[in-house]
């Protein structure tokens, strides 16, 4: 008897404890936030996480960095198993197939803390297009960008070229230019290249081919038919120019390390695959720079540089309902940060308060040239058609197949890929 | 690749070639191959894997061999069949399935995950009745007229003297596990579970960065020390095993 | 009364003297069960997902043998399999020979040959990763292998990774040095049951070492070759390591060194194509177990 009413009164305090503990318990929510590899910005990140866990103590955060190369693979796979992040950025080229599988939240205006899309897009100069899927918004953009060319000015005083004067204007100027800057063994064999486009990185391919094929007055691939359109006089004068660059002129290619990578190491002396966010890096590296907008064809009929890009911040619609609102408030929390971002890892989040930073004239450049930017087209068989650009280009690169033999077939395969992938799309979302 | 693990980065690829490191760098490789990755969590997950795996493989293949080889039971011949046709399987047809399957378990990106599926090892099993059907019967009978339970029996009898041949299959066993590729490369998210041979590609094809040749070869050596410790330590069982495996598997 | 002779049955099994035969069940059952989970239920359902559209993302969705039918129109596949096919071409005819030659080199008697033995058998150690890791160093551009060729020829750079043509002989050239000496061991053992008298015997009547190789050892080591060739066969089959690992784009350039094994990542876990994937395997599973048959048969009439 004694004993019994001991434990009880035990159980009661514990019920009591537990009690009072529970609404503080109940409440905490563990937010799981992946985002990619970009080291200047980890820092950052993990700043700003730790001050919002402690200005919102009921939200708790476990913050992972995957590395950029298996970002996409993990990501998919992480979600196709149900235990994907509840907070995730990613780039607006990959993410057509995460809205035709529903695994993106729509806005949650309330949940930001704005009145409404108006009142969001207010604070923003712009920078949605890629995160809208049928007039809806699914995500918020921490970082717009667009690569532009960075001169290693050492390398280009010591052969007597000035990186601002000198820099050539068209693309056809290029390889002369670049072959003063290039240096060569007995063999011929560049040992350091004077310009290199960045071959092996799928993302900066697909920009710089997207890129170069508007310049031409083309578009790879129409967003709205879904067709490939490249195998016409203005693509192939593109991969013309692409392939005599590589095998005419043997002034870099895709077996060489990408040339981001190398300009960074001094073996490239041109590269055009950084956006504003090389500047730290360039400083990292103790690299004397200039930037300069990318070259355009003689005959361009567009005046555009780099496509624009963007990376977004979204919400799993699969986590819980309580976890979805925690995650809009960390979006929230996050874009707001956009100064620190951009003075910190030079990433561009398109709000006033960012641009008005931006007033040197490497930063002029940029947004120069982010005002001619289009976007590069936003497909659901992105992975698939990457791939296949890519495998088409080193048949005539690497496998020295003439241009006019190999783009009849590859616009054919990257068709049947658009074919097949839209039709799937659209059965899965019925 | 040892030679290369002492060289000084720039010096890996100098032109002309160095042979023989100039300038030696002894810590100085295996430092930076652990500050890119985490080489010892790679191993730390590797030996686990394969530590796991022996163990396992040993003691049930040992306990099947054994089961299938002195004992009578309905439908024996037919489970048998059924485990000696799942060595003709190559592991790509299972990868996708067991994916999902374990997806489904919930063990994806996971130790169990990770493990699970090579737990046992069909080969093993052969192996093991081979030896096992060698056991005199007698020794059997005797254990039994002594009283002795057949569980208590295997462990007491059977297990000491299937020794040399388990020693041959624990080889084995740690060298597949230990250069296992495809399901740990498949199966694993998260960097701090991978498991060496996964984790050495960080160096060699790192993100946009140049291929860390120093620390590439520094964490090839890391992950070619163990099976060379066992090479040199049991030579015998070690050749043995191997064209064991071949010439029964 | 029916129920009679099978409480017979049932009582001989359980309470008879055969009582005991019961645990052979218990002691295979783990291994039974684990099988079954594990192998049996995952090939049966790699055919039903080989039938299936699946993403993972959104559910499955039947669609017959389309997926095997796409496959011979497949351009992807066809590379794959021709890929493969010269992989396998040039991983086994010269593997036996080169392994066949050095195990008769090492069933001679000369000094130093354990040490030597025992050197020629180094690279069956490291991991298939670390062959692969370190062969891409070796065959950088500008490595040591084109240190090597520049002795004689002044080349400083050689694309042996990065040219269509070379890059596919640079994974068959690397497979084959990581498989001889293991072969070889093989084709020992095989030297080591040749009756020793028999050699004697034909030596005696004045037959040449080539004779005696071509006439005694050769058909003794019947068994021995069926095997080789069944086991070099099948393992090129499934190669995909070294192409994964010493390739900067895993296939490339331009797909030509990408092989089955590769093909079915690609499909499932780059282009989530499940369906793809599996077919693709089970393609694969199709043609290793048409390479075992061969060899059953063969070893059945030896």
């Amino acid at each position: 008897m004694q004993l019994r009413r001991i434990a009880r009164s035990v159980f009661t305090v514990i019920g009591l404890v537990a009690g009072l503990l529970s609404p503080a318990m109940a409440q905490s929510v563990t937010l799981k936030i992946w985002m990619h590899e970009h080291p200047p910005r980890i820092a950052i990140d993990r700043a700003i996480v730790s001050e919002f866990e402690k200005a919102n103590p009921d939200i708790k955060i476990q913050y992972d960095v995957l590395g950029a190369a298996e970002y996409s693979t993990k990501l998919l796979t992480a979600f196709a198993s149900g235990s994907g992040p509840d907070v995730f950025n990613q780039t607006a080229s990959l993410l057509a197939a995460y809205y035709s599988s529903r695994i993106l939240a729509p806005v949650d205006y309330a949940a930001l803390g704005y009145a409404d899309e108006k009142d969001m897009l207010s604070k923003y100069t712009g920078g949605f297009a890629g995160i809208r899927f049928q007039g809806k918004l699914y995500g918020l953009p921490t970082e717009v960008s667009n690569y532009a060319c960075y001169t290693n000015n050492a390398y280009w005083r010591e052969v007597g070229l000035d990186p601002v004067k000198d820099f050539p204007k068209t693309w056809e100027e290029m390889p002369a230019i670049a072959e003063k800057l290039t240096k060569r063994d007995a063999n011929g064999v560049p040992r350091r290249r004077g310009f290199d486009f960045n071959w092996p990185s799928a993302g900066a391919y697909w920009l710089t081919i997207n890129s170069l094929m508007h310049q031409r007055g083309g578009n790879l691939i129409d967003e709205e038919s879904y067709t490939a359109t490249f195998n016409n006089p203005a693509g192939q004068r593109m991969m013309q120019f692409f392939v005599d660059l590589v095998n005419k002129h043997k002034l870099g290619g895709p077996q060489y390390t990408d040339s981001r990578t190398d300009f960074l190491g001094g073996n490239v002396a041109t590269d055009c695959s950084f956006g504003i966010w090389g500047i730290p890096q360039m400083k990292d590296a103790k690299i004397d720079y200039t930037v300069r907008p990318l070259p355009r064809f003689a005959d361009a009929a567009s005046d555009n540089g780099f496509d624009a890009y963007g990376y977004y911040m979204m919400v799993n619609s699969r986590s819980p309902s309580a976890t979805q609102k925690a995650a809009w408030k960390f979006v929230r929390y996050y874009t707001d940060q956009g100064a620190r971002l951009f003075k910190g890892a030079g990433l561009y989040v398109p709000r006033p308060e960012v641009a008005a930073l931006a007033t040197d004239a490497d930063s002029k450049i940029f947004f120069d040239e982010l005002a001619k930017a289009k976007f590069s087209p936003r497909v659901v068989g992105y992975a698939q058609v990457v791939d296949l650009l890519m495998r088409g280009r080193d048949r005539m690169m690497q496998g020295g197949e003439p241009v006019a033999s190999v783009l009849p077939g590859l616009e054919d395969d990257v068709n049947a890929v658009l074919k097949r992938e839209r039709a799937r799309a659209e059965a899965m979302r019925k | 690749m040892v030679t290369s693990a002492y060289k000084a980065e720039e010096e890996i690829m100098a032109i002309p070639i160095h042979w023989w490191p100039h300038r030696f760098q002894w810590l100085e490789r295996f430092r930076e191959a652990t500050e890119i990755a985490p080489l010892w969590h790679y191993f730390i997950n590797s030996a686990l894997f394969s530590i796991t795996h022996v163990i396992a493989t040993v003691f049930f293949g040992a306990m099947a061999g054994f089961g299938f080889a002195k004992y009578d039971f309905p439908g024996r011949s037919f489970l048998f069949f059924l485990v000696i046709c799942t060595l003709m399987i190559p592991f790509q047809i299972l990868v996708v399935p067991l994916f999902i399957e374990i997806k489904a378990l919930g063990w994806e990106n996971s130790y169990p995950g990770l493990i699970m599926p090579g737990l046992m090892n069909a080969f093993g099993v052969f192996m093991m009745r081979q030896h096992a059907s060698d056991l005199p019967n007698e020794l059997l009978e005797a254990g039994r007229v002594d009283g002795a339970g057949e569980f208590h029996m295997f462990m007491r009898i059977v297990l000491p003297l299937l020794a040399p041949a388990l020693a041959s299959l624990a080889i084995i066993v740690f060298i597949w596990s230990w250069g296992a590729f495809l399901w740990p490369l498949v199966v694993i998210q998260d960097r701090d579970l991978n498991v060496l041979s996964v984790g050495l590609t960080n160096y060699s094809q790192p993100y946009q960065r140049p291929p860390m040749w120093g620390a590439a070869m520094a964490a090839s050596t890391v992950a070619t020390i163990p099976i060379a410790c066992l090479f040199v330590a049991f030579q015998r069982y070690f050749i043995k095993g191997l064209t064991a495996a071949a010439v029964k598997g | 009364m029916p129920a009679a002779p099978r409480r017979g049955w049932v009582a001989t099994w359980f309470s008879g003297p055969r009582r005991h035969q019961w645990w052979g069940l218990a002691f295979v059952l783990p291994v039974v069960v684990f099988f079954a989970v594990f192998s049996v239920f995952p090939v049966l359902f790699g055919f039903a997902i080989s039938l299936t559209d699946y993403s993972l993302l959104d559910p499955p969705e039947f669609v017959g043998l389309d997926n095997y039918r796409n496959l011979l129109g497949d351009k992807l596949f066809i590379t794959a399999l021709g890929n493969t096919l010269l992989f396998v071409l040039g991983a086994t005819v010269p593997v036996w020979a080169m392994s066949l030659t050095s195990a008769v080199l090492f069933d001679q008697a000369f000094r130093g040959k354990l040490w030597l033995k025992t050197i020629f058998f180094l690279p069956v150690l490291p991991p298939i990763v670390v062959v692969g890791v370190v062969w891409r160093m070796l065959l950088h551009p500008n490595g040591v292998m084109t240190a090597f060729v520049g002795l004689f020829n002044g080349a400083t750079e050689v694309p042996w990774l990065a040219s269509t043509v070379l890059a596919p002989l640079a994974m068959v050239a690397v497979h084959d040095w990581s498989v001889v000496p293991f072969f070889m061991m093989i084709w020992l053992a095989g030297l080591a049951g040749v009756s020793p008298e028999l050699r004697e015997a034909a030596r005696i009547d004045g037959a040449t070492a080539w004779r005696v190789f071509w006439h005694i050892d050769l058909p003794a080591l019947r068994a021995t070759a069926v095997f080789v060739a069944a086991l070099s066969s099948i393992n090129a089959f499934q190669t995909f390591a070294l192409q994964y690992v010493m390739t900067a784009d895993p296939g490339g350039p331009a797909n030509s060194t990408l092989v089955l094994g590769l093909l079915v990542l690609k499909y499932g876990f780059q282009y989530f194509r499940m369906g793809d994937a599996a077919a693709v395997s089970v393609v694969m599973f199709v043609m290793i177990l048409s390479v075992t048959a061969v060899q059953l048969r063969f070893n059945r009439r030896g």
